[in-house]
C-alpha cells in the first residue's frame, strides 16, 4: 500500500470564544512514524479529527494526495483514525460492543486484515462480545490498537493509544507498531502524553502546544539541540551566553539551564567547571512546553 | 458506490432492531392464543389482547427509539471509520424505507390476521382496522417517528433542552395523528368538524405531518454535516 501526503494548511478551529488551532500548517511525508505531543488542551485530538474530516475546521485546507479529504472517499479510504474510546456516549453509556467496531471496521477499510484481527483479539484476550461500557482503560487501549494495526491503512493515527496501559502492554505495543511499520512501511501518527517510552519509536516529532506547531522535525535532529548546563551561576550564565535559555533551575548558586542552539558553542564549557548533558525527548517537551510550570 | 457500504454499516443494526419488534409481535401473538383471547368471553381485555390492540401505536414509538440510536452511536461510529456524511444521510434514508416497509407489512399482517383467524370480534381492534382504510397513513407515520426520532437523536448530541423539546412535539404530533384517526374512524368527529367549521383539521394534519418530515430531514442533513465525532 502507497500512502500519500497529507496536508493541512492555515488550519483554525475555534470552540465558541476559545481558538484552539491557530492559522496551523502541517506536512505529513509518506512512509514515516510520526509522534504527536502537547500538553493537554493543547488541540492534539482537535488537529486530528480536522485531518480525518471527523471535525468541521473555521477555515484551512486540509488535503490528501492534493485532494480536500472533506467528504472525498478516496482520501478516507486511506486513513483510519483509531481514537480513544469513551465509556459513556452521549450522556449514556457506551453500548456497542468490541463486535459492532470490528465488523464496522471490516466494512469501511478496504485493506482490513480479518486474520490479523482474530490474532490481536486472542493475544489482547478480548471478548468481542463485551460491551465497550464494561472494558477497563487499558483494554479500551488496545481496542484502539487493534483496530489501527488491522486496518492496514496507508495513514494510520492512534490517539493516545498507550493510555491505561501497563509497561508490558505499551512494550508490545511498540513492538507490533514497528514490526508493521517494518512490514508494510504505511504512515503513522502517534499522539501520546507517555513521551520517553515512545521517543524511540518516533522518526519524527511534532510538538503542538497552545495550538500552535512549534517543532516538527527528526527526533534525533531535535533532541541534539537541547543541553543541561548545570554548575556554579556565573560560570553557566558565561557558558550559556549566545545561546536561547528555555530553563532555569536554581539552588543557592548552583545553577542548571536548559539551552538551545549550537552546541559545539558549549565547548568551552567540557573546560570550565559545567556539566552538560543531553535532554531526552521528554526533557525538550518539559522545557519548550512547560510555560514554568514544571518548577 | 460509498453509500452502500454505509447502508450495510446500519443494515447490521437495522436486523437486530426489527428482529426484537418481530419477535414481540410472536410473543404477543402467542400470549394471546395462551391466555384465550381469540375466544373472547372472561379472557377478553387481559395485557396480551391489548398489546396487540396497541400494535401499531407501540411500533412508532419502538421506530423513534431506533432512530434516536441510528443518530448518535451509529453515526459516530460510521463516521468514525470514515463514512461520508453524505451518504450517511442517504444510508439512513435507505434504513427508513426498510424499516417503514417492515413495519408496514407487520402492522397490515396484525389487522387481517385476527379476522382470517376467526378471533371473537373487538372493539379494540379498530386501530389496527383504521389504518387498512387509509394505507398510506400508517407508513407516514413510521417515516415522520424515524424522521423525528433522528432528529431527537442529534439535537441530544447539542443540547439536552432541544432534544426533549423535540422529543415533547415528536410525541404531541405521533399521538394527535394516532387519536385523530381513531376518533374519525370509531366516532362521529368527522360530523362534528364539519359542523363547527373544523373540516379542514385533516389536512392540517396531513400538512403538519409533511411539514414535521420535510423539516425533520433538513435539519439532520444539516446536522449531520456539521456532526463532530467523539
Amino acid at each position: 500500500m502507497k500512502a500519500g501526503i497529507l496536508k493541512a494548511q492555515g488550519l483554525c478551529k475555534s470552540y465558541k470564544d476559545k481558538q484552539v488551532l491557530h492559522d496551523l500548517d502541517l506536512t505529513i511525508e509518506p512512509g514515516k512514524i510520526y509522534g504527536l505531543i502537547g500538553r493537554n488542551g493543547a488541540g492534539k485530538t482537535t488537529l486530528l479529527g480536522i485531518l480525518t474530516a471527523q471535525n468541521t475546521k473555521d477555515s484551512g485546507d486540509v488535503t490528501y494526495n492534493g485532494q480536500p479529504v472533506w467528504e472525498n472517499q478516496a482520501a478516507l479510504d486511506d486513513i483510519c483514525f483509531s481514537r480513544e474510546l469513551q465509556a459513556t456516549l452521549f450522556s449514556g453509556p457506551n453500548n456497542l460492543k468490541i463486535k459492532h467496531y470490528l465488523r464496522s471496521a471490516a466494512i469501511y477499510y478496504p485493506n482490513w486484515d480479518p486474520d490479523y484481527a482474530g490474532n490481536l483479539l486472542e493475544e489482547f484476550k478480548l471478548n468481542q462480545k463485551s460491551k465497550i461500557s464494561q472494558l477497563s482503560k487499558g483494554q479500551m487501549s488496545m481496542v484502539t490498537i487493534l483496530i489501527a494495526l488491522a486496518s492496514r491503512a496507508p495513514v494510520t493515527i492512534l490517539d493516545e493509544p498507550a493510555a491505561g496501559l501497563d509497561v508490558v502492554m505499551r512494550e508490545r505495543f511498540y513492538q507490533l507498531l514497528l514490526e508493521d511499520f517494518a512490514q508494510t512501511g504505511r504512515t503513522f501518527i502517534v499522539s501520546t502524553h507517555i513521551i520517553e517510552e515512545a521517543a524511540s519509536v518516533f522518526e519524527r516529532v511534532i510538538i503542538l502546544d497552545e495550538g500552535r506547531i512549534l517543532e516538527n522535525a527528526p527526533t534525533d535532529e531535535l533532541i541534539d539541540q537541547f543541553r543541561y548546563v548545570s554548575g556554579r551561576e556565573d560560570v553557566v550564565d558565561q557558558v550559556c551566553n549566545g545561546l536561547q535559555v528555555l530553563s532555569v533551575h536554581q539552588m543557592g548558586r548552583h545553577k542548571t539551564v536548559a539551552v538551545r542552539g549550537d552546541v559545539s558553542k558549549l565547548a568551552p564549557a567540557l573546560a570550565a567547571d559545567v556539566d552538560v548533558s543531553p535532554m531526552n525527548l521528554q526533557n525538550v517537551f518539559v522545557a519548550l512546553c512547560g510555560h514554568g510550570d514544571a518548577q | 458506490m460509498a453509500v452502500f457500504k454505509t447502508f450495510r454499516f446500519l443494515l447490521n443494526f437495522a436486523w437486530v432492531n426489527l428482529g426484537a419488534i418481530i419477535g414481540f409481535a410472536v410473543i404477543v401473538l402467542a400470549g394471546c392464543y395462551l391466555t384465550g383471547v381469540p375466544g373472547g368471553g372472561l379472557y377478553a381485555g387481559n395485557l396480551f389482547e391489548t398489546y396487540y390492540a396497541m400494535f401499531p401505536t407501540m411500533i412508532l414509538l419502538c421506530l423513534f427509539l431506533y432512530a434516536f440510536a441510528l443518530c448518535t452511536s451509529n453515526l459516530n461510529l460510521g463516521l468514525s471509520m470514515g463514512a461520508r456524511r453524505r451518504d450517511f444521510f442517504w444510508a439512513i434514508q435507505g434504513v427508513m424505507l426498510f424499516y417503514t416497509a417492515v413495519c408496514w407489512a407487520l402492522q397490515w399482517f396484525l389487522s387481517v390476521f385476527f379476522l382470517i383467524a376467526h378471533w371473537a370480534p373487538r372493539e379494540r381492534f379498530s386501530l389496527l382496522t383504521v389504518y387498512n382504510e387509509k394505507p398510506l397513513l400508517y407508513p407516514a407515520l413510521c417515516l415522520v417517528a424515524l424522521v423525528l426520532g433522528c432528529l431527537g437523536g442529534l439535537l441530544m448530541t447539542k443540547s439536552k433542552l432541544l432534544a426533549t423539546l423535540a422529543i415533547l412535539l415528536s410525541i404531541f404530533v405521533l399521538m394527535g395523528v394516532t387519536i385523530f384517526t381513531v376518533l374519525s374512524a370509531e366516532t362521529g368527529l368527522m360530523r362534528f368538524l364539519d359542523m363547527t367549521g373544523w373540516n379542514a383539521l385533516p389536512q392540517i394534519l396531513a400538512g403538519i405531518l409533511t411539514a414535521s418530515f420535510l423539516g425533520g430531514e433538513l435539519l439532520i442533513w444539516r446536522v449531520i454535516q456539521r456532526f463532530p465525532v467523539r
